[in-house]
């Protein structure tokens, strides 16, 4: 999650769920919490029940909004005007905590003169050409900033422009602690948001004044000394095409607030499958290894100092990097890994462009993939472009599913509504499918990594049946069987694996090979005696250590599993240290050396967790302290430090490389060092605050299989689209709609209706309803309800309708699926699809002539006969209008 | 909110009144809670699972949860309404049976004998036909349950069933202690039905559980002086019993419907096939009153057996109808 | 553990999460009600039934103060004090436990369907499966392993509470009245036998935020039983009025006109 890495410094939730009981307020915004985490949900209420303001901002009124003190109904995608709004009240009204934002932050720093703002450039920031954005103008004056996470390709260029550029360390950076300097952050800060009053607010989101007041002092009440504020986010947030930056908009605020890094405070990122953290930590992302470590790039040509020169920081905790590349390349390839060879460093795949989920789609729809791998996950109803996705998987050689049942993506060949309704048919489709039948996380030994960055263990509970079998049995085996197939191959590609180290221990008949050994190597051990190591502090860059994942380093220390720790919390403090393992190095909150003040003092009794101990002069507290243990607060680096050195006794982001929290990212993030507010791809108007409607370099697939509706404005698709989950489900249906007591509690794909809408279009409680976007449509039952409320914003009325995604062609219950109505479009730090906002038309009754874009002539002719009534999200007068391109500036 | 208004709105809440729209409204105001006096649930006014009607207008806060049933209804099937014509008409021929053997007329004892244990015969036959494990009836008499008129009345019922057996086998020529237990548990048979569905929290029922058993009786005594004059049975007694009977059950009729009153735990009586059913049994009754008075006796016959049939009907009818209406249920109890 | 025991609900801290109504499906291996949209909110079961013994529903409301809320609630068997199904049963299938709930035993029940109308919260049902009745047995069987109900262990906000019934008849009193100082329309509902006269108190009680029709809770039921002495008085009037009937044909007018 780049949002939280570029702004503090780790990819991941800086805190844990059980510490929300702490909060004094809590922000849920772009998460249904309730309703998809109700088991975390338990903190909420317990903070409640102390008597904390808990706040919903969804364009719904859900089952969260329901227990919550405020709810917020908002525009979709306009949150950063929202959150931007809030920034500008605690910057004007001086609610910021000033100590801590001037002591941890990069609030003081001064920004090169050459840095040009949105406000300035109409909607654009300095650097901006050819779809992408050159960082060099959002540099600190004097010296570049390579970033601790995110995106590093970006400094690359900076390095091949000036290649004995000064970096930035925290030491010795032009800052002005007055926060006066026009050109220090804090006042660039102030004028990126002057406009985001609370009319923009209301004009932008549709959120009235007194609300959004209302809001902003519940927050700023309960921050500062006394008090924390937590904020919790998921994929409300995300699945936008400037996801990222909602974000880093929190990220801001928090740190304005003082609230990252204490008890009752942070940002609760709430992940979404049971191991999704771990997906992203050990990725199953294109563009990062293990640790998030970046990707080798062709550019690097194979050389493992180029790659370390790029991505390495002189400064701080990112400085040990070397480290952690060469542990993994020792962990990967044993003893074929020397520092002659670099390791082997060469072996592996580099990055020559996009290759991500939709990415690949686009190719494969192009004929241009063979082979395609899906496992536990069923994108043909998962991901948006459901169309385009099949019609990439019918032009495949092969396609290979394990699931635990046949879902859609395995059945595309026959279930699939183009084959229902005959434009394609099954003949003509050449895809060879292989189905393997996966065992499920009680048939196999484990570990989750979850929304807590917590790994938990899971025992095999019982045998899988039939020829069920482990993801761990499926890689293992097929490396196996690879590593002979090409054991007499002299090709360069079949280095890697022939060097791949592959000896996992076996159990059983089935050769079920041992998860506990596998995590034994992501700990990390002395290539020497093959000692496990009891953290990444003792990894070294000489090919000395190995560790397949260096943040989890740890995780097997002292030889005992600490995953699989089970102390049960009323045994222990309510940190629960003994539960299971976080990463990294068992910190439960991260950042925590800012739950004290410079001094290392607590900040307030209230909220004491970490501190420094004079008398034992060392960090000590609740929790792990994220710091090096014995450095004072008084410590000051020598003004030649570098590494770990460098990291300041009073500065509490040791993974920056100038070890502060980043108000202002000067690089890292490929779409602005501050977020600012466009719309979403679809909008039905006009963007609030400038000429350029939408982010600017965002991810675009533009094909006629994929049309965009760019109109705003428009009567052919009036309204705003939005989906959701139902507690009762889970995400494409694979896991839910086969159980019957489940699918009783919703059977049905349904579309929520705002009553007024709903009387407008005629459509009745329960009656059908045809919803189509510019890809296609689809007939659903109408929730006609009171919790959707048409939104006023800028002068007209904004109708917006939300459905659920759960449904598919197969198991107890059916439905459409949802996604086949978007578009591939995404956001441009993590290519994730915009699947929470389009335009949309609906109309009473069933008109669906299973018509899909993907399948037919592109773009669809609206749906006849139109209600002729000038309603909602219309123009009164003004026809509607294309944005031109040229304002796209692309 | 100060003790006082606490103290009003427990008040408020263990006084049926509450049912008030604006006393609700009052108490809410007093503590602005997130619920209002308009309060309504979103949705279908009658809807079941098959299907789903339009969005109601805000209604009254009196409505409970989108208008679906408070307490459930009898599962029973035909059978029990059934049973219910043909217990009464069993126990109301033992009890003639007596009368008639203190007229001395035998003939009209054996017949009436006959009639009792078929009753008897055949209302066990469709109690046990209705039992959702058959097999099982003779749990029935697992237990002694004064708390339940089931239970009680299955006793009754096998007692005047023995009873009815004995008679059969050695009919009796004079009042005897046989046949004055026969009379007693005849008494019995033909009204505790009328206790059984008042001992529910079926509305229409419940509501009438004084007057239920006394329409039970007259109408078993109507029904039992019917299925003579239908059969033909020439015999003043009859005339003179079937007159009474018959009018006291319009009498009864009567007091059903005002003790569940003009209101709407009364509607099942009134409206719907229930209300048809009742109507209709009641002009029937009253013709049959004037033919046995014409001595048409078939006709009049006739006529009180289809309305005696059609009162069971009726009031089971009206038990499903007011179990469906949550407003019978929710409504103040009177 | 032969101690009274039973439910706390609380509906002031239900999400609607369902969670307690599957965790009772499956641990009773219940079978679905069918596959249907009701349209009536996010309640698509619709009422505690033969299959479904724990059941939450869904009120959306508009309010002055909210715009709309939205009230869930977790209804269940109310293991009553004075209980209309146990009294009716006229085979003795229906027994009071040693923990005071209320059990049937579905060994005994033959299927007449008495309890089904006589319970004043139309909870029992008959199934149309097996002919038997069937509701929630308070988990007897987890009880007899020490296990609280699996409804109560799968609620993640405690809203379902499980315990000695006076321990979490103090703990809702405290609650309501702490509920009401933050201005929250709190209510007990069944708590005791002075609060609810016509069933003499529940063993599964609730607290409330609405008034109990909202949640299609009778406001103040009545077991059945409480008049079936008056029902028996007037049926021997009844009888004896028909006897009299029937004597006074015989004895008046002769045999002949
Ligand atoms: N029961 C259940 N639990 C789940 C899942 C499930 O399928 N079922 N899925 C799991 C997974 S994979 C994930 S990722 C998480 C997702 O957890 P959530 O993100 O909480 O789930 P969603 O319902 O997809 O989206 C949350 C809310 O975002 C709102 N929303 C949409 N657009 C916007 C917007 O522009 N701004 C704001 N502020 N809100 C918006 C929607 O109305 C919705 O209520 O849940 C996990 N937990
Ligand atoms: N419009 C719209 N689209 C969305 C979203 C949205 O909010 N709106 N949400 C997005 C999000 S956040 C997500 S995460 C995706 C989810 O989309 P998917 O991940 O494609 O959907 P799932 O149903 O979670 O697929 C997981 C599959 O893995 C299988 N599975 C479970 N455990 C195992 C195992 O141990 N081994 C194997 N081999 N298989 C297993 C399950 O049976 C299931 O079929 O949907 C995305 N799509
Ligand atoms: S499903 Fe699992 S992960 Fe999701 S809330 Fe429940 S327990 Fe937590
Ligand atoms: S609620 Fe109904 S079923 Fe439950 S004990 Fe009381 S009367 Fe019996
Ligand atoms: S149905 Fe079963 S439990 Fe209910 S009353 Fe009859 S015998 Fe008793
Ligand atoms: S106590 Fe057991 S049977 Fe009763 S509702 Fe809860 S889970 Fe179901
Ligand atoms: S489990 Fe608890 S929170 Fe969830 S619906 Fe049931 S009672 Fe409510
Ligand atoms: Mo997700």
């Amino acid at each position: 999650m780049p949002g939280l890495g570029i702004s503090f410094g780790r990819g991941g939730a800086t805190s844990f769920q059980q510490d929300l009981q702490n909060a004094d307020c809590i922000l849920i915004e772009g998460s249904n919490m309730a309703e998809c985490h109700p088991v975390g949900f338990r903190w909420v209420m317990k903070a409640k029940a102390r008597g904390a303001t808990i706040i919903h901002v969804d364009p719904r009124f859900t089952r969260t909004s329901a227990v919550a003190d405020i709810h917020v109904p908002i525009r979709t995608g306009t949150d950063i005007a929202f959150l931007g709004g809030l920034v500008h009240y605690v910057i004007e009204h001086e609610r910021y905590f000033r100590d801590y934002v001037v002591a941890y932050t990069n609030a003081a720093n001064l920004v090169k003169p050459e840095f040009q703002d949105t406000e300035e450039l109409d909607g654009l920031f300095s650097g901006y050409g050819e779809g992408k954005y050159k960082i060099d103008s959002w540099q600190y004056e004097g010296v570049d900033v390579v970033p601790g996470s995110g995106h590093k390709e970006s400094v690359a260029e900076i390095e091949a422009r000036d290649p004995d550029a000064k970096l930035a360390r925290g030491i010795d950076e032009p800052r002005d602690e007055s926060l006066q300097h026009p050109r220090c952050v804090f006042q660039i800060l102030k004028r990126h948001f002057a406009r985001y009053t609370p009319e923009l607010v209301e004009q932008t989101c549709g959120i009235p004044r007194e609300k959004f007041l209302a809001v902003a002092e519940a927050l700023c009440a309960a921050s500062g000394r006394d008090k924390t504020a937590a904020i919790c986010y998921a994929v409300g947030w995300t699945q936008h095409s400037v996801g990222v930056q909602y974000i880093r908009t929190a990220a801001i605020l928090q740190l304005l607030l003082g609230n990252i890094g204490r008890p009752g405070g942070g940002i609760m990122a709430l992940r979404g499958h049971a191991s999704i953290q771990g997906s992203t930590d050990i990725p199953t992302l294109f563009d990062l290894l293990p640790g998030y470590l970046p990707m080798p790039m062709v550019a690097h040509a194979g050389k493992l100092e180029d790659y370390i020169r790029t991505h390495r920081s002189d400064s701080a905790w990112w400085s040990e990097m070397p480290k952690y590349i060469v542990s993994l390349l020792k962990a990967w390839f044993g003893e074929h890994a020397t520092k002659a060879n670099d390791y082997l460093f060469d072996a592996l795949p580099m990055l020559s462009g996009d290759h991500s989920h939709m990415a690949t789609i686009s190719l494969m729809a192009d004929n241009k993939v063979r082979g395609y791998f899906v496992i536990g996950e069923n994108p043909v109803v998962g991901t948006v472009g459901g169309p385009l996705q099949r019609k990439g998987l019918r032009k495949l050689d092969w396609l290979v599913v394990r699931d635990f049942a046949p879902t859609e993506t395995a059945e595309f060949w026959r279930s699939a509504p183009e084959i229902a309704s005959g434009e394609v048919n099954v003949e003509d489709i050449q895809t060879e499918v292989f189905f393997f039948p996966a065992a499920a996380h009680t048939e196999k030994a484990g570990s989750f990594t979850n929304t807590q960055r917590l790994l938990q263990w899971h025992h095999k509970a019982v045998a899988p049946p039939g020829d069920a079998r482990s993801e761990l049995w499926f890689a293992y085996h097929l490396g196996q069987r690879l590593k002979a197939r090409i054991a007499e191959s002299k090709l360069a590609r079949d280095r890697a694996i022939h060097a791949l180290t592959w000896d996992y221990p076996t159990e059983g008949p089935e050769e079920e090979p041992s998860a506990e050994a596998v995590l034994r190597e992501i700990n990390g051990y002395t290539v020497a005696d093959g000692k496990l190591v009891d953290g990444f502090k003792q990894l070294n860059d000489d090919g000395s250590t190995a560790s397949g994942c260096w943040i989890y380093s740890g995780v097997y220390a002292d030889d005992t599993n600490h995953a699989a720790g089970r102390k049960p919390a009323r045994e222990q403090s309510y940190v629960a240290p003994e539960w299971g393992w976080a990463w990294p190095s068992n910190r439960r909150i991260l950042y925590n050396r800012a739950s004290a003040d410079p001094e290392g003092k607590p900040w307030s009794a209230a909220k004491k967790y970490v501190w420094w101990d004079e008398a034992k002069s060392k960090w000590t507290g609740e929790d792990v302290p994220d710091f090096i243990a014995d450095r004072p607060p008084s410590y000051r680096p020598a003004p030649g430090a570098s590494g770990i050195d460098t990291i300041r006794g009073d500065a509490p982001f040791i993974m920056q490389s100038d070890a502060r929290a980043w108000l202002f990212a000067p690089s890292g993030i490929v779409d602005g060092p501050l977020p600012t507010h466009y719309e979403p791809q679809e909008s039905v108007i006009a963007n609030p605050l400038y000429e350029q409607q939408c982010n600017p370099i965002r991810l675009q697939w533009r094909r006629r299989d994929n049309p965009y509706h760019g109109a705003y404005r428009d009567k052919r698709y009036p309204y705003v689209l939005t989906t959701f989950r139902l507690t009762e489900h889970h995400t494409a249906g694979g896991m839910s709609r086969w159980l019957p007591w489940l699918s009783e509690l919703q059977p049905e794909l349904f579309v929520e209706v705002s009553i007024e809408l709903a009387g407008e279009l005629g459509i009745e409680q329960g009656g059908w309803a045809t919803l189509r976007t510019a890809r296609a449509e689809l007939e659903c039952r109408a929730l006609v309800t009171r919790r959707l409320s048409p939104l006023h914003v800028g002068g007209g009325v904004v109708h917006q309708i939300a459905v659920p995604y759960h449904w598919g062609s197969i198991g107890l219950v059916h439905g459409p699926v949802v996604n086949d109505l978007f578009p591939l479009v995404g956001d441009p730090s993590v290519h994730i699809p915009e699947s929470k906002v389009a335009t949309c038309d609906l109309v009473r009754g069933r008109h669906a002539r299973s018509k899909l874009a993907a399948i037919g002539d592109g773009q669809m002719s609206p749906l006849l006969p139109r209600h002729d009534k000038p309603g909602v999200g219309q123009p009164t007068a003004e026809p509607a209008q294309v944005k031109p391109k040229q304002k796209e500036k692309t | 909110m100060t003790d006082a208004e606490i103290a009003r709105a427990h008040e408020r809440e263990l006084d049926p009144e509450r049912n008030d729209a604006r006393a609700e409204a009052a108490l809410q105001d007093a503590h602005h809670t997130a619920a209002a006096p308009d309060a309504a649930p979103i949705g279908d006014a009658a809807a079941h699972h098959e299907h789903v009607a339009p969005v109601p207008a805000v209604a009254a806060s009196t409505t409970g949860y989108y208008d679906l049933p408070v307490v459930k209804a009898a599962p029973w099937k035909w059978f029990v309404p059934a049973y219910f014509y043909a217990g009464g008409v069993a126990g109301a021929s033992s009890l003639l049976r007596g009368a008639a053997l203190l007229a001395r007329d035998r003939r009209l004892a054996k017949q009436l004998g006959r009639l009792a244990f078929a009753g008897e015969a055949i209302g066990a036959a469709l109690l046990v036909a209705d039992l959702g494990k058959p097999q099982r009836f003779h749990h029935m008499m697992r237990v002694v349950r004064p708390t339940s008129p089931m239970n009680v009345g299955t006793w009754i019922l096998g007692a005047s069933g023995l009873l009815g057996a004995l008679e059969l086998v050695r009919p009796s020529k004079r009042l005897d202690a046989a046949t004055i237990a026969a009379m007693i548990t005849g008494g019995g048979l033909a009204t505790y039905t009328g206790v059984l569905i008042g001992n529910t929290a079926v509305p229409a029922w419940s509501h009438a559980r004084t007057a239920m058993p006394a329409l039970f009786a007259a109408s078993a005594g109507a029904s039992a002086a019917s299925l003579l004059e239908l059969a033909g049975v020439r015999s003043p007694l009859v005339r003179r019993f079937a007159l009474a009977a018959k009018t006291a059950e319009l009498v009864a009729a009567r007091a059903v419907e005002a003790s569940l009153g003009a209101g709407v735990v009364g509607e099942p009586l009134r409206e719907g096939r229930s209300g048809k059913l009742w109507r209709g049994a009641r002009w029937l009754q009253g013709a049959s009153v004037i033919a046995t008075v014409l001595r048409a006796s078939r006709v009049a016959g006739a006529l009180g057996t289809l309305a005696g049939v059609m009162t069971r009907f009726a009031i089971h009818e009206a038990g499903r109808a007011s179990a469906a209406d949550p407003r019978a249920t929710l409504a103040p109890r009177t | 553990m032969s101690e009274t025991v039973g439910f706390l609900t609380d509906t002031t801290l239900c999400i609607g999460c369902k969670a307690c109504e599957v965790a009772c499906k499956q641990w009773n291996q219940l079978p679905d009600d069918g596959f249907a949209l009701t349209g009536r909110s996010y309640d698509n079961t619709t009422a505690l039934g033969a299959s479904t013994w724990r059941h939450v529903l869904f009120a959306e409301q508009t309010s002055t103060t909210h715009g709309i809320a939205w009230k869930m609630m977790s209804d269940v068997c109310k293991h009553c004090e004075r209980a209309g199904c146990l009294e009716a049963c006229p085979t003795g299938a229906i027994i009071r436990t040693e923990h005071g709930s209320i059990y049937i035993q579905p060994d005994v029940c033959n299927g007449c369907g008495y309890c089904v109308p006589a319970c004043p919260f139309g909870v029992v049902a008959r199934s149309e499966d097996d002919g038997r009745a069937w509701k929630c047995t308070l988990c007897y069987d987890r009880l007899q392993g020490q296990l609280e109900p699996a409804c109560a262990k799968a609620c993640p906000t405690d809203s379902i509470e499980f315990g000695p019934i006076e321990r979490l008849r103090e703990k809702a009193t405290a609650r309501v009245k702490a509920l009401r100082e933050q201005g929250v329309d709190a209510r007990l509902y069944g708590e005791s036998a002075e609060a609810q006269p016509g069933t003499e108190g529940l063993h599964a009680f609730f607290v409330l935020n609405d008034r109990p029709e909202a949640f299609n809770l009778p406001p103040d039921p009545q077991v059945p039983t409480k008049g079936v002495g008056r029902s028996w008085l007037a049926a021997g009037l009844a009888a004896a009025g028909l006897a009299a009937l029937a004597i006074g044909a015989a004895l008046f007018g002769g045999t002949h006109d």
